[in-house]
């Protein structure tokens, strides 16, 4: 770039250009909401037949090129930003350069030399691009020579940046066809982690996130933000803002949806070319892909579950292929951030990406009749939480252990105080917190030392959640509730078999002990030999088994109306 | 009317015909209010309450939900027109002079060049990707089809417009 350009750069051209860009990146975000937020769920909710199945595929479709759409887009947008930001730091450089100049009485050349107006014959710099050459007496010479120095180096710095941003630019070009395949998602993820590079070559300057800030002050940090930094992460970072706990629901919601997307396409890629190659040691890698995909498999279906039965919108809060183990699938259905009543649920022993399709569908009913429960004046939320790294039943891995627990504590207490920062304090939402078999291990030692910002805490099928007694989980012993499958073969293995390893105090005490001094809930009638996974049962007229309905009552708050066990 | 600019959905339009084929131009009144074409009405499928089923075995439930559908749908199409007609003005009245002053700035030739014209070309096609599925739902809901088979195979020839085809 020659230094009159830069000199003449009307960078507002940029800025017009982003702007144009946002526009569409939102009406890309309006229309992929709208159509699942609004028509999918109006169709599943009201229509049935081949023909609505068929209507719901091409809802599906087209809510994909909006999603492309607006990733991509919000992406240039972000690009052509930061390229203006560079721009213009390196224009006022070159402009303060040329005041200069002409303060001393100097002169600029075409080339970018600067000539003293005492200058005689020079032999010196004609020919260096942009500037960088003085010609003068010595200590005019030098002054000229600094000068000169500062405009090559403000035109490197804009031709660093047009160059950078160029190549990045250039491969944002649109798809010529509105089928979005997982090759499109894999360029779009391979985009973002150019124009991340990009930004931080250039050195696009970006507030940081507090470095492992608290919940909260990571929700300070987002408050202060222009909405331009926001979309700025949001299109570079969709990974960070996705796992940032305290950070709003929707938010996360969006950068998640895209890291999904992104990761399918890269995974399904990646898949396609494993079983072609078969390099050594690729099953392994198939298998981890595999699990993936069933896991972003479940995610899409209980998006597709919108609408039917009055199921509200999901939110995304967490997702990751590996997490910590397990892989990270944090899932709500109906905005937290707004609920009047919370649960967040963490599942057993075994649960990973690739088994998740159960849990969700566990936190569907429960949404459901904790909604009914509630009345239609009260919003509900529950949430799906899978950011540990549940114990196998396997040598070495197996839930004797209490090792998965004490590593799933503190980003359970953090995922908790998030939520609760985001929904503005701990009495915007009465919340219950609430771990299945292993998964109340995990609770337990959350709530431990009183460190778990919950008014209710839950368990189903516990083998123990290492404490004592009730009162040691720090929301009062009547707020804390069990509930055990009787005389059924898995659940009492589990509970009974477990208490050896999680049971709290010298009598290793379990939630459904008498002496533990909780509420222990009525199960309801015996509804087979294995009842461990039963808690969340509908009967068949879709009503709430007795389990069910006394869990609902208590996400509820409706405590007078659960029926303990006699 | 086949290659027919969505564009025209909002800067105006020829008048718009009623047909069958799920056509840009196919949509008349995508209301949930409407009742859809005035032969509709004539045949005298209006029934006082919502269980009460059509000859095509729809209800009158399920005629308003797809017109719902189909006015919901459409109405996504306009955010998208506005912002790809701005590309659309960018592109035909370049923002950089890259003959002149902007000559050696090589992002100003890729913004005008590459993207403003792909990306406009994009909104264009999806706009018109929301008029072609909100007119299939409108003709599913006014009786178009003759029952639920048909109205699917009107669903299943959108697809085929849009399938996959080597590209970037």
């Amino acid at each position: 770039m020659k230094w009159q350009t830069l000199a003449k750069l009307d960078t507002e051209k940029l800025g017009r250009a982003a702007r144009v860009y946002k526009s569409l990146s939102s009406a890309g975000e309006q229309g992929k909401d709208g159509l699942n937020n609004t028509v999918s769920p109006g169709i599943r909710g009201k229509l049935e037949g081949r023909a609505a199945n068929a209507a719901l595929r091409q809802v599906g479709q087209l809510a994909d090129n909006f999603h492309y759409l607006q990733v991509q887009t919000g992406l240039i947008r972000t690009n052509i930003d930061l390229l203006q930001e560079m721009l213009r730091k390196a224009q006022v450089r070159l402009h303060q350069a040329l005041r200069e100049a002409e303060r001393e009485g100097f002169t600029v050349e075409s080339d970018g030399s600067v000539s003293c107006s005492t200058a005689g014959s020079e032999d010196d710099g004609g020919n260096k691009p942009d500037g960088g050459a003085a010609h003068g007496a010595d200590s005019e010479k030098k002054r000229a020579l600094g000068i000169a120095q500062e405009i090559f180096d403000a035109v490197e710095q804009a031709t660093e940046a047009d160059r950078t941003y160029a190549r990045v630019l250039r491969r944002l070009k649109a798809d010529d066809e509105l089928y979005v395949s997982s090759g499109d998602w894999n360029d779009t993820a391979a985009d973002t982690k150019v124009s991340r590079k990009a930004a931080t070559e250039a050195g696009a300057y970006l507030p940081q996130p507090p470095e492992s800030g608290s919940p909260l002050e990571n929700k300070r940090w987002w408050d202060l933000l222009g909405d331009e930094d926001r979309d700025h992460y949001l299109a570079l970072y969709p990974a960070q803002i996705g796992a940032l706990d305290g950070l709003p629901a929707d938010i996360r919601d969006e950068a998640n949806r895209a890291e999904t997307a992104t990761t399918k396409g890269r995974y399904q890629t990646e898949l396609n070319q494993l079983l072609t190659e078969r390099p050594s040691g690729w099953k392994g890698r198939r298998d981890h892909i595999n699990d993936t995909l069933k896991g972003i498999e479940a995610i899409e279906s209980r998006f597709d579950r919108t609408g039917i039965k009055g199921l509200p919108p999901a939110y995304l809060l967490g997702f990751h292929p590996k997490g910590r183990g397990d892989g990270r699938i944090i899932l709500a259905d109906g905005n937290p951030d707004t609920a009047d009543h919370t649960a967040i649920h963490v599942p057993g022993t075994t649960a990973k990406l690739s088994t998740i399709d159960g849990d969700l569908h566990r936190m569907d009913r429960l949404w459901r009749h904790s909604s009914t429960a509630a009345g239609p004046d009260a919003s509900v939320s529950t949430i799906t939480w899978l950011d540990y790294d549940a114990p196998d039943i396997n040598p070495g891995h197996n839930p004797t252990r209490g090792k998965f627990a004490d590593e799933g504590a503190e980003p359970l207490r953090r995922f908790t105080e998030g939520t609760q920062a985001a929904q503005g304090g701990a009495d915007a939402s009465h919340t219950t917190v609430s771990g299945h078999s292993y998964g109340s291990a995990v609770v337990g030692e959350a709530a431990k030392g009183h460190r778990l910002p919950a008014d209710d805490i839950m368990f189903q099928g516990s083998p123990g959640v290492h404490v004592r007694r009730a009162e040691d989980l720090g929301v009062g012993a009547d707020h804390v509730w069990a509930v055990a499958a009787d005389n059924t073969v898995d659940d009492t293995t589990v509970r009974q078999g477990g208490r050896a390893f999680h049971g709290g105090g010298p009598d290793r005490a379990i939630p459904t002990d008498k002496r533990f001094g909780g509420n222990v809930m009525d199960y309801g009638p015996w509804r087979g030999p294995m009842g461990h996974g039963k808690y969340w049962d509908e009967n068949r007229d879709g009503d709430p088994t007795v389990s069910l309905r006394n869990m609902a009552k208590v996400v509820a708050g409706d405590y007078g109306n659960v029926t303990l066990k006699q | 009317m086949v290659g027919r600019s969505a564009i025209y959905d909002v800067i105006g339009v020829p008048a718009p015909r009623a047909t069958a084929e799920p056509d840009s131009s196919a949509i008349n009144d995508l209301s949930p209010d409407s009742h859809g074409p005035a032969r509709m009405q004539l045949a005298g499928q209006a029934p006082s309450h919502s269980g009460e089923t059509g000859s095509d075995g729809q209800t009158v439930s399920d005629r308003a939900a797809w017109r719902k559908a189909a006015h919901d749908t459409d109405q996504l199409k306009r955010p998208v027109i506005r912002a790809g007609l701005q590309m659309a003005f960018n592109t035909l009245n370049t923002l950089f002079d890259v003959d002149g002053d902007d000559g050696d700035f090589e992002c100003a030739g890729v913004i005008d060049d590459t993207l403003n014209s792909s990306w406009a070309e994009y909104a264009n096609k999806v706009a018109d990707r929301c008029t072609r599925l909100a007119g299939s739902m409108q003709n599913a809901g006014t009786m178009q089809h003759n029952n639920d088979e048909e109205s699917r195979g009107e669903f299943d020839r959108l697809s085929h417009r849009y399938r996959d085809t080597p590209g970037r």
